[in-house]
């Protein structure tokens, strides 16, 4: 068998990036159509009206009920966010610490629950603590009644029994890997050193922890800021979310005003593109303790 | 649907670590926890099972004899199916291509998978009806942008579940050992390099899928009543036949679980 090499001239290796290039270009092409032009355009006209380039949208998203979805939807997504934070947090904890190994099926259950919101989610909780839910009418016959104490699925405090259905799962699998790479060594270490369960807590597993849990909480807070599905098939326009708005925005008949929706999606980008470069700090100093 | 990116896939702890400080609160909340996944079920069953006479299955019987419910479920899984075919194949083969020639791509690919959050369906919605609105790309109302934009939201899922199968083979050894014994590249490809990351493929593909099956805010976004998928008639049957609509909903909690327990049985006969 002879090996012939031929030294080859061909265009592809005296060119070897035009072969690169095209390999990449489906996905670039992808990616520009359906990611990269929608944005932009999004932004442009964001700065437009009919009488041509203006600020207008902008000064339109901070009067009146868009500034109040803004601080409704910041208050709602930090309440969520810490709410989550802290029971994922300490029920990461509880499963990968209290025994030898967490649960599998536990652990499926906790990624269904953290993916499965948007409009079955809301019906599920109409069902069960709206006017004639179940739980609602149990706590009616032993004598206590939700909705004359002011309760309502419909709102925000509603919005916020919702969200924690997925938020308290989502942090529970963002913070195992920390908590599992948590060495029994650090613990037994302070403990030879004589410290107390709470100096333990204090100065040797919140520090390590705290990074990761910041980053998850960030990364909580996006995910409620940017959900739509839930609140819109819990209560319709009824919720002043920003999500909401911008649907009315675009969808609605009366409220039509794409330009006012695309400077409130711009606005709501840069809050969500915050919380991920927190995401991202944070998540780097956490991986210092993974090795 | 933007979590499973950003999580391992689920595995057994480095090590068992069995700490000194156990406590009964650790079982109290793992209790809660589950009692608050599971209340909300119940409410479903309760309401969709609820008669005059005690319990009666006839909602879901009604429910799933109502012919317009397999039009929509056939969207959706028309939808998921064509998801599926473009962004595992546009992942696969950029990815393949990534290691070989472009590895400074790769950490850019990784910051994908914050897109999501990021990006959210709301804010795409609207970018992409202002694209495709404007006459040489009028696609509004059509599958074939709600498929383009679902192409683009997965990707993350895709990227994760291939790059977790492609890092284990060693793709640019391989790629020169069978261009040295005279395979062309699509060849090389379709022969040598996808049995390597099949099982990434098929893990991607349920997580494009149960994505998909769920998604509501671009739906309504960008094809609204013309093209009606599975959340959307969730969403519309609630006005006018509840219980119905309670039925389905119980149908996607359990296609999302069986999407999960797929998943988990699959990596585990993996390892």
């Amino acid at each position: 068998m002879s090996l012939a090499i031929k030294p080859t001239r061909s265009f592809w290796v005296r060119y070897p990036w035009v072969s690169t290039a095209l390999g990449l270009a489906p996905m670039a092409i992808g990616l520009i159509a359906f990611l990269v032009l929608p944005i932009l355009l999004m932004v442009v006209s964001s700065f437009q009206t009919d009488q041509g380039w203006s600020l207008n949208n902008y000064f339109g998203t901070v009067r009146g009920e868009y500034l109040r979805a803004f601080a409704t939807t910041l208050q709602i997504s930090l309440v969520t966010a810490v709410l989550g934070g802290v029971l994922g947090t300490l029920t990461a904890i509880a499963l990968a610490w209290g025994t030898s190994s967490p649960n599998n099926g536990l652990l499926t259950l906790a990624s269904v629950a953290a993916n499965w919101g948007g409009v079955p989610l809301a019906f599920a909780m109409i069902a069960t603590v709206g006017n004639s839910g179940w739980v609602t009418e149990l706590l009616r016959a032993i004598g206590f009644d939700l909705y004359k104490q002011g309760f309502t699925i419909y709102g925000n405090l509603g919005l916020i029994l919702t969200y924690t259905y997925f938020q308290w799962p989502l942090m529970l699998l963002l913070m195992l890997p920390s908590v599992q790479r948590f060495r029994q060594q650090w613990c037994e270490a302070a403990e030879s050193l004589g410290a107390t369960n709470g100096q333990f807590w204090r100065w040797v597993a919140i520090p390590i922890l705290m990074p990761s849990m910041i980053g998850g909480m960030a990364l909580l807070f996006a995910n409620s800021f940017g959900a739509q599905a839930t609140a819109f098939a819990l209560a319709g326009g009824a919720l002043n979310l920003i999500t909401i708005k911008i649907t009315f925005l675009v969808k609605g008949q009366t409220d039509f005003n794409p330009g006012l929706a695309n400077a409130l999606a711009v606005e709501m980008t840069v809050v969500l593109a915050i919380a991920v470069i927190i995401y991202q700090i944070t998540n780097q100093r956490a991986r210092r303790w993974m090795r | 649907m933007t979590i499973a990116p950003l999580t391992p896939p689920i595995q057994a702890p480095v090590q068992a670590v069995d700490h000194p400080k156990k406590g009964t609160w650790r079982r109290v909340l793992i209790a809660a926890l589950l009692i608050y996944i599971f209340i909300p079920i119940v409410g479903l069953l309760r309401f969709s099972t609820r008669a005059a006479n005690g319990i009666s299955f006839q909602f879901y019987r009604d429910a799933f004899a109502d012919p317009s419910f397999y039009s929509f479920l056939g969207n959706s899984l028309f939808a998921g199916l064509w998801t599926i075919a473009i962004t595992l194949t546009l992942t696969t083969f950029t990815l393949y291509w990534a290691y070989l020639k472009a590895r400074w791509l790769l950490p850019l690919m990784e910051m994908l998978s914050l897109l999501p959050f990021v990006v959210p369906a709301v804010t795409l919605g609207i970018g992409l009806i202002q694209v495709f609105t404007t006459p040489p790309l009028a696609l509004t109302g059509t599958p074939q942008l709600l498929i383009g934009a679902y192409a683009i939201v997965t990707l993350p899922f895709a990227y994760r579940a291939v790059e977790n199968s492609l890092q284990g083979a060693n793709v640019l050894t391989l790629t020169e050992a069978a261009e040295s014994l005279g395979a062309s590249w699509w060849r090389i490809f379709i022969e040598i390099i996808l049995p390597c990351v099949w099982s990434g493929v098929i893990s991607g593909g349920l997580l494009v899928f149960s994505f998909v099956f769920g998604e509501f805010t671009l739906a309504l976004f960008l094809v609204g009543s013309s093209y009606q998928t599975f959340p959307l008639y969730i969403q519309q049957l609630y006005s006018y036949q509840p219980q119905y609509s309670v039925v389905m909903s119980l149908l996607s909690f359990v296609a999302t679980w069986l999407a999960a327990w797929l998943l988990v049985v699959f990596t585990r006969r993996k390892n």
